[in-house]
């Protein structure tokens, strides 16, 4: 060797120590680039294109740490040191960082790629500051060998208990957690190892005993940091929770599937949602002989805005959605602004948020098209939304031949809710025209097409870029099978709230 | 600046102790309380000015605001309303705060009986009635009639639908209540001799038939002792109801007044049951403003009327006004007294006929809550109108937000009631108006403590009213007094009572009943004069 070194250095003790860190660190490594190919996938779907996208940039950023590596001449244990913490710090929080800010920032991209390439750096500085640490501790040839023989079985083990232990049983934040600790373990074995080499040994120790900290009170706490309850729970990965002063709002991601859970209760599922939206939006909008003026009460998730964005003689779209939390966050979040087109944001479309009750009796403008988009009627705060005193509202909201559709549950499971539904909206005048179609995320689904002085035309020209709903398809939905036929029920009032009782009752039956 | 910084450094140091209620901000606000003790020193200059009306009425209770739209409707114009304090409505006042509005007392009517034509006319005038049907069936502003849930009990740990006890009672209890009720219904229908019913409002219309008038001269538990009732349950019900309505326990209350309680009401109507009541989150100040609403220029604030002097053709009526100072006279050809009779006996001359006869008035307080919305984990019927505890002397509270129509409600406002029954109404008002801010807390909370364990740390805000004499306390033995000739025929035919005392019970369909039968007679004598 050319450049053997002038004073030999002291050999590092037990050899096995040293493998055992190697180990540790190529495995810390992989893992945070698993980490973040899975948290990506769960986040914006695609698994492949992430899982490639981001390997090819990790393996990319750990080329530009191994180069940057040789900028380091003096002090490498301190830097090595240095480097472990950072990893341990930056890999361990790295899942935390990317699902805290997937809800929060418009170019969540730009956020993974930014942690992936960091993470990519600081791994590719640690095996070639590690081998000249060890560089005349070892023969050369023995060095390589070893070194890369840990790397590589590191990396394998890394491959192998991700899927089949780590995330099943831990979770993708308490992985990323524990493995942070274990980069700083490695820090701290260095430090205790060379304290005599390195010049501030002390503070690299109280540094890493914080960083340490820090991570065990993250993975303690990892529960609250993403529900592990709920993901249980919902049987899916949660990918964004929130509560708000009105709601608690679940989103979830698997196989590409985006669902929408407000207080557990399924909002939408992205694989089939436009069966729904298709059918609330399209039969109105065919019906209406006016379609400038349109008022959506509910449906702050912008999906069935979408659908009615499809019609250009619409002026103008007032949506009326109670909670912030739900508008924003499809008015800001890329993902779920690609599911509704932007919708919410479209220069047509104006947002309320505001108590739909409290905003349908104050005003005063009449709507050529209504879209009722509320949750189900399952308990007294809702169920005055499906009040006739709301109703009542709701027909003088209308312009004269205006027509409305309100969402009503299962025909099927909740019978007697949904027609109970139909018979409230028919006490204050309104003539109905209830209609069901099959929606696999929910079952047989309802809706009460409703109309104000206004004879029914079956509508003929349903768009053929439609994905779901064709003037066939729509025919047969309005034909109900006897176990899902009329039955008698009362009129839902504020003051008997029947329609809560019968969805109990319904619903119990069904879960029995 | 030393020595004041160092007093209030002092006194914030002394409210340590209290610490407890530190994030509860409110007061206990003094009603008219003060105003009315001035009759009792009695030192009024003499008035400096005279002025002349064809009717003045005292008071804008509701049996005033009644008067004064009877007399409106029959084109009777020329009239002024004096009111003591610097709000109308009497007992139906009401608060407000960015939450929502709220009642200081009364605050629900019952669906009036079809009998009752006078009062259905003037629901159906502010669209409360919103169409009356052919068979005379009138159908309620569902907006106004208390909606869903309306009540609920906190018994044995749960909350049971309905105020009538129920969850974890034995079945001899049981059997008790179910015979109590089949009592009742025999009541209802009841008809005495004179072919007039046992039990209806208003009162004036039941029978005098001594089979029932007598029960007036037992108490309620001396009549349900006799009757061999003798459970907890069923005793605590009945003394929670008769506080409800006359703010008495079931020792002081009548039989007969305990019974009218659940056989004089006989509501029907066409969209609702007949059984539920209106209501709005101001309470009965609704109705106020309502009877109000074309008064405006007629209702003058802040008088203290001291002096009312029958003469021969014509009535002085002498007053302090509070905003200027000064006395004022006004000459009246006819005057309502629509001020209860413990102040009527201190201002009414020449009639000593009030002052013997026994009305006694009940004490209350009454608090509104400002509370955050929170779960406390209890089991049963969710948050309803009226939420009871039972067992406790209160009589829980009401959700005066209840009928605020927004699905959501972050924030509501609680009016809790508890009536001071347990001693004699003197004793227990001296013993009111003595407490402080902090004891009224502490009672609240304690009252509540079974059903809300955590409450403390949710609410927000909490105001206070004592009221000292807010109830006719319909005693054993009072109905006779009623029938005096002074307050119905009149002794005088220019000064005329009108008030839900005279009724004997203390609630808005007698009151409304006595102004218009007050206002029904200033009209046929000013006629006849």
């Amino acid at each position: 060797m050319d450049n053997e070194p002038k004073t030999p250095k002291p050999p590092m003790g037990s050899p096995m120590l040293l493998l055992v860190s190697i180990f540790i660190v190529a495995t810390c490594g992989l893992i945070y680039e698993l980490v973040a190919g899975t948290a990506a996938s769960y986040l914006l779907g695609d698994s492949v294109t992430q899982f490639s996208t981001i390997i090819g940039v990790y393996l990319f950023s750990m080329g530009i740490g191994s180069y940057v590596s040789k900028f380091f001449s003096k002090n490498l244990l301190a830097w090595f040191v240095q480097i472990e913490i950072l990893v341990g710090l930056v890999g361990g929080f790295s899942s935390l960082v990317l699902f805290a800010l997937f809800a929060q920032v418009d170019y969540f991209q730009l956020v993974l790629y930014v942690l992936v390439s960091l993470t990519g750096i600081l791994v590719g500085l640690e095996i070639p500051l590690l081998m000249r640490i060890l560089e005349g501790r070892y023969e050369f040839k023995d060095l390589v060998s070893k070194v890369f023989t840990f790397d590589y079985i590191g990396a394998l083990l890394a491959s192998i208990i991700f899927p089949i232990w780590l995330v099943p049983k831990l979770g993708l934040m308490r992985t990323s957690f524990f493995f942070g600790m274990l980069n700083i373990g490695v820090a701290y074995w260095v430090c205790y190892k060379f304290k005599n080499e390195i010049a501030w040994a002390k503070s690299l120790f109280s540094l890493a005993t914080m960083s340490f900290i820090g991570l065990i009170i993250a993975f303690i706490n990892a529960n609250n940091l993403v529900n592990w309850t709920e993901s249980t729970l919902f049987q899916e990965k949660i990918i964004y929770t929130k509560s708000t002063p009105y709601q608690r709002i679940v989103l979830t991601a698997n196989n590409n599937q985006y669902k929408l859970y407000l207080n557990g209760n399924l909002q939408f599922n992205s694989a089939d949602e436009y069966r729904y939206h298709e059918a609330l939006v399209h039969p109105a909008m065919q019906q209406a002989s006016s379609k400038k003026q349109v008022l959506v009460l509910g449906g702050g998730d912008g999906l069935a805005v979408r659908e009615l964005l499809k019609y250009p003689d619409i002026d103008s779209i007032t949506l009326v959605d109670l909670d912030q939390g739900m508008t924003e966050l499809f008015s800001h979040n890329s993902m779920l602004k690609s599911l509704n087109n932007n919708s919410l944001t479209n220069p047509k479309v104006t947002v309320k948020n505001m108590d739909a009750f409290l905003w349908l009796k104050a005003n005063n403008k009449l709507y050529d098209v209504i879209i009722v988009d509320f949750p189900d009627p399952s308990n007294f705060s809702v169920g005055k939304l499906y009040s006739n005193v709301f109703y009542s509202y709701l027909i003088n909201a209308l312009q004269n031949y205006g027509v409305c559709v309100v969402q009503s549950t299962s025909p099927y499971v909740a019978r007697k809710s949904f027609w109970c539904i139909n018979h409230t909206m028919q006490s204050v005048g309104f003539k109905t025209i209830p209609y069901h179609n099959y929606v696999p995320s929910f079952g047989e689904w309802g809706y009460i097409l409703a109309l104000k002085n206004k004879t029914f035309k079956a509508p003929q020209n349903f768009d053929s870029s439609f994905k779901f709903i064709t003037k066939n398809v729509f025919e047969q939905m309005l034909v109900f099978p006897k176990d899902m036929d009329s039955v008698y029920t009362e009129v839902n009032k504020l003051n008997n709230q029947v329609l809560v009782h019968y969805f109990d009752e319904d619903w119990k039956h069904y879960q029995q | 600046m030393v020595l004041l910084f160092g007093a209030s450094a002092m006194s914030n140091w002394a409210c340590q102790p209290n610490n407890k209620y530190a994030h509860i901000k409110g007061k206990i606000l003094t009603g008219n309380n003060k105003r009315g003790h001035l009759l009792r020193e009695g030192k009024f200059t003499k008035p400096t000015q005279t002025n002349y009306f064809d009717v003045v009425i005292v008071g804008s209770g509701i049996a005033a605001l009644s008067a004064a739209r009877k007399l409106q409707q029959n084109n009777i114009t020329n009239f002024t309303i004096l009111e003591l304090d610097d709000t109308i409505g009497g007992n139906a006042i009401n608060g407000k705060n960015e939450v929502s509005a709220y009642p200081w007392a009364a605050h629900y009517l019952p669906i009036p009986n079809l009998d009752d034509k006078e009062l259905l006319n003037f629901l159906q005038e502010h669209q409360i009635i919103t169409k009356i049907d052919e068979k005379g069936i009138p159908n309620y502003n569902e907006e106004y009639v208390c909606a869903e849930p309306e009540e609920r009990l906190f018994i044995n740990g749960y909350w049971q639908d309905g105020l009538i006890p129920n969850i974890g009672i034995s079945s001899e209890e049981k059997k008790e209540i179910d015979a109590f009720f089949a009592l009742i219904k025999t009541y209802k229908s009841a008809i005495g001799n004179d072919g007039k019913p046992a039990f209806t409002i208003p009162n004036f219309y039941s029978t005098t038939d001594s089979a029932y008038t007598d029960l007036d001269n037992i108490s309620f538990y001396d009549f349900l002792k006799q009757k061999g009732f003798k459970t907890k349950a069923l005793f605590w019900y009945l003394n929670y109801c008769v506080s409800d309505d006359y703010g008495t326990n079931l020792n002081d209350a009548s039989a007969w007044s305990g019974i009218h309680y659940f056989a004089a009401r006989k509501g029907v109507s066409g969209n609702t049951e007949g059984d539920t009541v209106l209501t709005w989150p101001e309470g009965n100040a609704f109705l106020a403003q309502k009877l109000a609403s074309t008064l405006q220029t007629h209702i003058q604030k802040n008088k203290l009327v001291f002096e009312i002097i029958p003469n021969q053709q014509q009535v002085e009526v002498n007053y302090h006004c509070f905003e200027a100072n000064t006395t004022k006279q006004i000459i009246a050809k006819k005057v309502i007294v629509c001020a209860p009779q413990f102040v009527n006996k201190r201002i009414v001359k020449n009639y000593p006929e009030i002052k013997n006869s026994p009305f006694t008035y009940s004490p209350w307080m009454v608090a509104n809550l400002t509370v955050n919305a929170y779960t406390e984990g209890t089991e049963g019927q969710p948050m309803s109108w009226d939420n009871v505890i039972f067992g406790s002397n209160s009589l829980g509270y009401v959700n005066a937000s209840h009928q605020l129509l927004q699905t959501q409600k972050p924030q509501q406002v609680f009016t809790f009631y508890l009536p001071l029954n347990s001693k004699t109404p003197k004793e227990a008002r001296e013993e009111a108006y003595e407490k402080t801010y902090e004891q009224w807390l502490d009672i609240i909370f304690e009252e509540l403590k079974q059903a809300h364990p955590s409450l403390v740390n949710h609410v927000t805000k909490i105001d206070i009213k004592v009221w000292g004499h807010s109830m006719i306390r319909p005693t054993v033995g009072l109905r006779k007094h009623l029938k005096n000739p002074i307050f119905n025929e009149g002794k005088n035919q220019n000064i005329f009572f009108a008030h839900s005392d005279l009724s004997g019970i203390s609630i808005f369909e007698e009151a409304f009943f006595q102004g218009n039968k007050a206002a029904s007679q200033v009209i046929k004598t000013l006629a006849n004069a």
